[in-house]
């Protein structure tokens, strides 16, 4: 639902949808000065309800979709060149290089995910978009390239890459054509989770207050200023509530559905079971 | 998928059992006969109990309490009245003081309450080596700098004749010391206790005042008992017996804790829920007002603001005030129409130099050479991040957006924003938002040290000689009235000029269960209400 709406603000053709008009009519920052009361409950003029700044939900919760995923798949994006880059030369070339790459992703490993990006965000003064995303993804890499790692030299001990070895292959081809085919569904698997992760990390760091700045509409920051008002006014802290939880619900069944869908052996038992 | 479903199924029964939980009725607190115990939530535990060093509403809830000055504020009002002192004198030319004690006090601990001790708590509130942050308020006494500097140890400003007589002497006169003396800086320790270089006075403090420190759980609570040999008679039926404050960070838990019956006294109400408290509970809600200050501060030296007063007008005429405090604040604040608030000489009744006008803030910015903020750069505005500032700072952003001025809102926490407005030069941001409260309630304590060209608090770098000539002659005054007078003409000199925009004075807000009566709020806010005047009214014969 949220990555439709999502797409109905990036994509033109989709802005003649019923949504799009909608969130057209009510801008996320733009105020409807005929609510007498904010926060205003949801009604037919506003669907999710104004905040206190009498700024209609719903538009701000379908611009906030904006900011969660370019966040986690950005973020994830980065995770995942560096993941596979430092599982491949780990798998690849074995020895001391893969002590030292698989020490420094243990590192990163043994400490949490929040606590080391709220670390890192905390030394910066102000905070963009593009410093939270580059932080997750300096932060999320090393478990991909301990997953590709372990592909590449399952992989590695076979014998086909002996022969290719044997045929002239030079390491990069080696690398290229015979050792991240293997590595790739998995990665694939585990990136769409870590997409999951970091809009949850994004989400967090927003509601202790080291998400994005003042202005920007995020999930996390809606469900912290609502949050206080949960009992009074829900609308201002459930609805992003909701569409997080769904959302990152969402990118968990994908990763699910892409493990069944690319792992050979589910995909034989499903044709076995099928026919 | 069969796991992912599996989860689904096992987590739907875990939300179920936990709502079928929730929805239990809880039983109602046991009625028992009442204790006079008040008990009271803070949100966190003092970060200081040293009245030198206390600089917080929370540590000062517990200096109030424990300790006494020569003076004190008469509850409920600024009025200065005795309290250790039995009487005191004040010399013609304004400058000696000379105080004659009550006889027979005592410290918490027994030891006999003499002028020595309350000139070695005068002397330690001018010495750096305590981390006193009290200098300002004792600067007035004879020889203060010199003491502080270390370049003598002899501060002639404070004198101890014989065991029951002190002379304080001030370098000119100063008509509001005995206010400055009524506050905690006037807090008077015992010498023996505190020249202890194991500082165990830091968690047991000892002083002289109406309640002495009976036990302090970190963390949990802390729990001050009737001190039995003050000099104050109980009142009623003999007043309240202990103090138990409970350390409760959420206000919506303190607001949950207060409904079940867990406390009897709480402040700082969740956001969102004012209204209703107030129709839920209209006989233990109480408002007052603080003396408190919310303002945008413009930097004078340098910027766009500076020299230009047609576009700082633009800017206050741009801001709505009524909807910051009707919706924002919910009420609890009042829309501050000058700088010094309500209840403090000086004040300015009436109505607010300029009006939330759009239309004429859009006119007054093409005068200023900017039409539709063309040609202005994105304003950086400088906040330090809390839930309320963000709220704040999204109306400005709107309201400032509507004449054409960008902000480019730099939010930071406390500490970097307080570097921010103390940098060498000043800071480099045009706008900023600013809290100020009364150190001391006095109008040179909110227009002196704020606007006056140099003074320590000025770090907009503001300068216009009107204002500094008016401020002085009210600091030389020591008629009140005519002083308050002068105070009040350089406040409106502040609005003219529009050298800041006063968003709202702030108001607080109290839950305090009916049975407690004799109460009345201070003006300086909720930690400085005389608790010891307070009592247990079991069969609400007060109304």
């Amino acid at each position: 639902m949220t990555l439709l709406a999502f797409l109905s603000i990036e994509l033109g053709p989709a802005r003649r949808s019923l949504l799009a008009r909608y969130v057209l009519a009510h801008g996320p920052h733009d105020e409807d000065r005929a609510v007498v009361s904010p926060p205003a409950p949801p009604d037919a003029r506003h669907w999710l309800g104004t905040d206190v700044q009498r700024r209609d939900l719903l538009s701000r919760l379908l611009h906030g979709a904006r900011i969660s995923m370019q966040v986690g798949l950005g973020a994830e994006a980065i995770a995942l060149a560096l993941g596979v880059a430092v599982g491949a030369l780990a798998g690849y070339r074995g020895g001391w290089v893969d002590a030292i790459l698989m020490r420094v992703a243990d590192v990163l490993l043994s400490l949490p995910l929040p606590i080391l990006a709220m670390a890192a965000i905390a030394m910066f003064d102000t905070r963009s978009i593009v410093l939270i995303f580059v932080v997750l993804g300096l932060m999320g890499w090393a478990g991909i390239a301990r997953l590709v790692r372990a592909q590449c030299m399952s992989v590695r001990s076979r014998g086909y890459p002996e022969a290719a070895r044997a045929l002239g292959a030079g390491g990069l081809r080696l690398i290229a054509r015979h050792l991240l085919p293997a590595a790739f569904a998995p990665a694939l698997v585990a990136a769409t989770v870590g997409v999951a992760m970091n809009i949850l990390t994004e989400a967090w760091l927003s509601f202790i207050g080291l998400g994005v700045q003042s202005h920007s509409v995020s999930w996390g920051r809606m469900i912290v200023d609502g949050q206080p008002e949960l009992t009074v006014r829900p609308w201002l802290c459930v609805f992003p509530g909701i569409a997080l939880a769904v959302t990152v619900m969402g990118f968990v069944l994908l990763a699910d559905g892409l493990r069944d869908a690319l792992d050979p052996k589910t995909r034989m038992a499903t044709h076995t079971t099928s026919s | 998928m069969r796991v992912v479903r599996r989860t689904f199924q096992a987590g739907t029964m875990v939300v179920l059992a936990a709502c079928a939980v929730m929805s239990c009725d809880v039983p109602p607190p046991q009625q028992t006969a009442r204790e006079p115990i008040l008990r009271y939530r803070m949100d966190a535990p003092p970060p200081n109990l040293d009245p030198v060093r206390a600089n917080d509403n929370n540590s000062l809830f517990y200096i109030y309490q424990i300790f006494d000055g020569l003076v004190e504020f008469a509850p409920g009002t600024l009025d200065v009245q005795a309290a250790v002192a039995a009487s005191w004198t004040i010399s013609q030319d304004g400058k000696v003081y000379t105080f004659k004690l009550k006889e027979g006090l005592t410290f918490h601990n027994g030891m006999p309450v003499t002028a020595d001790d309350v000139v070695y708590s005068l002397r330690r509130g001018l010495t750096k080596s305590t981390q006193s942050q009290k200098r300002d308020f004792l600067a007035p006494l004879d020889g203060s700098g010199p003491f502080w500097d270390g370049e003598t140890g002899k501060l002639p400003g404070a004198a101890a004749p014989d065991s029951g007589t002190v002379v304080l002497t001030l370098t000119e006169p100063s008509p509001q010391f005995l206010t400055v003396l009524a506050t905690e800086a006037g807090s008077i320790v015992p010498r023996r206790v505190y020249e202890d270089p194991e500082q165990t006075y830091l968690r047991q403090p000892v002083g002289c005042g109406p309640f002495t420190m009976a036990s302090f759980e970190p963390d949990i609570a802390i729990t001050l008992a009737r001190f039995n040999d003050h000099w104050k008679t109980r009142p009623n039926d003999g007043g309240l017996d202990a103090i138990r404050v409970r350390f409760i960070r959420d206000a919506s838990t303190a607001l949950e804790e207060y409904r079940t019956g867990g406390i009897d006294f709480t402040y700082e109400l969740p956001p969102g829920q004012r209204a209703q408290i107030q129709t839920e509970m209209p006989a233990h809600f109480h408002h007052g007002k603080q003396l408190w200050i919310m303002y945008l501060a413009f930097n004078h030296h340098a910027g766009p603001f500076a020299g230009n007063p047609t576009l700082r007008r633009a800017i206050a005429h741009a801001i709505d005030t009524d909807y910051i405090v009707r919706n924002l604040q919910e009420g609890k604040d009042w829309v501050a129409t000058g700088v010094i608030p309500p209840g403090m000489p000086g004040h300015v009744e009436g109505e607010a130099p300029w009006r939330y006008d759009v239309a004429r803030a859009r006119a007054l910015m093409v005068e200023a050479g900017y039409p539709e903020g063309r040609g202005l750069p994105p304003i950086d505005y400088l906040t330090n991040e809390t839930q309320g500032f963000r709220r704040i700072l999204d109306r400005l952003t709107s309201d400032l957006g509507a004449i054409g001025v960008k902000l480019n809102a730099r939010e930071m926490d406390f500490g970097a924003f307080l570097g921010e407005l103390t940098a060498q030069g000043g800071p480099r941001a045009p706008l900023w938002r600013m809290t100020w409260f009364a150190d001391w309630p006095d109008p040179d304590n909110f227009l002196g040290l704020q606007f006056f060209t140099g003074a320590a608090g000025n770090y907009a770098r503001y300068s216009n000689p009107v204002f500094d000539d008016l401020v002085a002659r009210a600091r030389r005054e020591t008629d009140p009235a005519v002083r308050a007078d002068l105070f009040r003409q350089a406040d409106r000199v502040l609005m003219d000029d529009v050298a800041l925009v006063p968003i709202y004075w702030y108001g607080s807000d109290i839950l305090l269960r009916p049975e407690f009566a004799g109460w009345k709020h201070s003006p300086l806010g909720p930690y400085a209400i005389a608790w010891e005047e307070v009592y247990l009214d079991r069969d609400g014969s007060s109304g």
